[in-house]
């Protein structure tokens, strides 16, 4: 996808965006809310037009060969679109008699429903099923017929962590099998665990994308400890730099590094020769939380 | 056809689920049928009034159990989000629209297959030419189904699908009995135009025969307003539904 852009009406929701994801990863799409996360995947699956930009979905153009594409990928809506007077096991012979008019071939209903730990629900009423258990139904529904690419919209909100964490399995199952996944989440620690890939929307545009790693290493690690008023921090040029926050009897200090492994060295060197006791002591890498904060604070455009 | 067919089948699966919604669409009719035949009127009946209780029956039902029932059911599938999902099925959308009102137009075909034949054997008048009310129900369906799915594109919220389905339903009634005051011969383009008028003059021909001459092509010459009217009155529809139909509430 390059330079895609969406409006509704006046509101330009995407502003020229481009995303790649290759065969067999899984790129995951975060941002805040309103970033365009959900417009740009309808604009994947072909729900709705693009106003300017180049799409191509497994070679096809959504917008074009929409029910071409729809046989080759499964999608979980952000929504639980399901009938609550049907059951789970009527709704998926529907589905399969819906999706690619009756040509494709599907698993069978049953095997559907064990595949996520539905089979002792299949005949109650979609309406009784707990919220979990219909995102569940959907996840059946979008693997119904093993897709190629499968469109994850939120899959696991509102599931408990044990379905959380069996949701978590399945998709790590298919990308071993080859699956392609794009995934938006809210769940930042879900993007960390499955992402080969991310990319992190703000205001319609893409402000970090990359690996993991990648999109990481554009952050420093993080020190932080407290010490007495009157302590004498290390030289700068030992160091990365140090932020400090007074209070009335000792100081706050956060030290951004590039190094944490060396840093933290010459700090605990530097306590021990001086006798100073850090209190509060805690280092961490950067995380995703930090990457995505910063995009919130901060609209500034970071490279892979 | 297989998706609009198990999406059919779906569809009256959920309506008998419902029991009020089944209630009123199965055994309503009957007892209204039952009632007249129970209840003839006893006064001296001259044909046209056969024809005019059919005609506004037919109004009745294509605004109640066509317009309403599939106007709320496209808006309640939308709000649902089952229209999306069964667009991302790769479904055709059509197939996806004839499902979903399907069920509206067998509601309207089984009211009218109790209540007509009530109607004639409680007045002991049967219709002239037969061929025409046939020819109307199919039109009903064609434009009432048509006028819903432009209306449903009005409504945010089922609350709201009787809303906008009321002027719908006030064309069909109001044309109907509009075009049931004058003698058949002087319905006018203005009548037919409502839509209720045009289904109304094709009625009364049905049942009272042509005004002018007696066989199947003097009928056939006697419906060709009506025919055009209804027939352009979809297609303007189904130009205006191309344009403002939204799948996504979001949209």
């Amino acid at each position: 996808m390059r330079g895609l852009r969406c409006s509704y009406g006046d509101f330009e929701a995407v502003r020229g965006i481009d995303l790649r994801a290759e065969p067999g990863e899984l790129l995951a799409v975060l941002g805040t809310n309103g970033a365009g996360k959900t417009t740009t995947l309808e604009v994947l699956q072909g729900r709705r037009p693009a106003d300017a930009g180049r799409v191509r979905v497994l070679g096809l153009d959504p917008a074009d060969q929409r029910r071409a594409l729809a046989a080759r990928a499964g999608v979980v809506l952000q929504e639980s679109a399901l009938p609550d007077e049907l059951t789970p096991a009527e709704f998926l012979r529907l589905w399969q008699q819906m999706a690619g008019n009756g040509q494709l071939t599907h698993r069978p209903v049953d095997a559907q429903l064990a595949r996520v730990d539905l089979a002792h629900r299949r005949d109650v009423r979609i309406g009784q099923l707990s919220g979990g258990e219909r995102r569940r139904l959907d996840l059946a529904t979008a693997l119904s017929a093993d897709p190629e690419l499968l469109f994850l919209d939120e899959p696991t909100a509102g599931l408990d962590p044990g379905s959380r964490a069996d949701t978590w399995t399945l998709i790590r199952q298919l990308l071993h099998t080859g699956t392609t996944v794009v995934l938006t989440t809210h769940y930042l620690e879900e993007a960390d665990a499955l992402a080969d890939r991310l990319a992190i929307m703000h205001q319609g545009q893409v402000v970090v994308a990359g690996s993991l790693a990648d999109v990481l290493a554009t952050r420093h690690a993080r020190i932080r400890f407290t010490v007495d008023n009157d302590t004498a921090l290390p030289a700068e040029n030992l160091i990365g730099p140090a932020t400090t926050t007074r209070q009335r009897d000792h100081q706050h200090v956060e030290v951004r590094t590039p190094d944490l492994v060396h840093d933290l060295r010459i700090l605990l060197a530097w306590s021990q020769t001086n006798g100073i006791d850090l209190q509060r002591l805690h280092a961490s890498e950067p995380t995703l939380a930090e990457v995505f904060h910063d995009v919130r604070n901060t609209t500034q455009e970071v490279t892979p | 056809m297989t998706s609009a067919l198990a999406l059919a089948r779906a569809e009256l699966r959920i309506l008998a689920r419902d029991r009020v919604a089944a209630f009123n669409v199965v055994i309503v009719p009957l007892v209204a049928a039952a009632y007249l035949v129970a209840n003839p009127p006893t006064q001296d009946i001259p044909g046209p009034l056969a024809a005019s209780i059919a005609a506004l029956l037919l109004a009745v039902f294509t605004g109640a159990a066509l317009v309403l029932k599939s106007v709320m059911a496209l808006v309640q599938r939308r709000e649902q989000h089952l229209l999306e999902r069964w667009r991302i099925s790769g479904a055709a959308p059509t197939a996806i629209l004839a499902g979903t009102l399907l069920p509206g137009a067998l509601l309207l075909a089984a009211g009218l297959a109790v209540m007509f034949p009530a109607i004639a054997i409680a007045l002991d008048h049967p219709p002239a030419q037969p061929v025409w009310l046939l020819l109307a129900a199919v039109l009903a369906v064609l434009s009432g189904s048509t006028a819903a799915i432009v209306a449903a594109a009005y409504a945010r919220t089922t609350d709201g699908a009787a809303v906008v389905a009321l002027p719908i339903f006030a064309a069909l009634f109001g044309g109907g009995i509009w075009a049931t005051v004058v003698p058949l011969g002087d319905i006018t383009w203005r009548m037919r135009a409502t839509g209720g008028g045009a289904l109304t003059e094709l009625v009364r021909i049905g049942w009272e025969g042509p005004t002018d001459g007696t066989g199947i092509v003097a009928g056939a010459t006697a419906v060709g307003p009506s025919l055009l009217a209804l027939l352009t009155l979809t297609v303007v529809l189904a130009v205006a539904a191309t344009h403002t139909f939204r799948w996504n509430p979001r949209h």
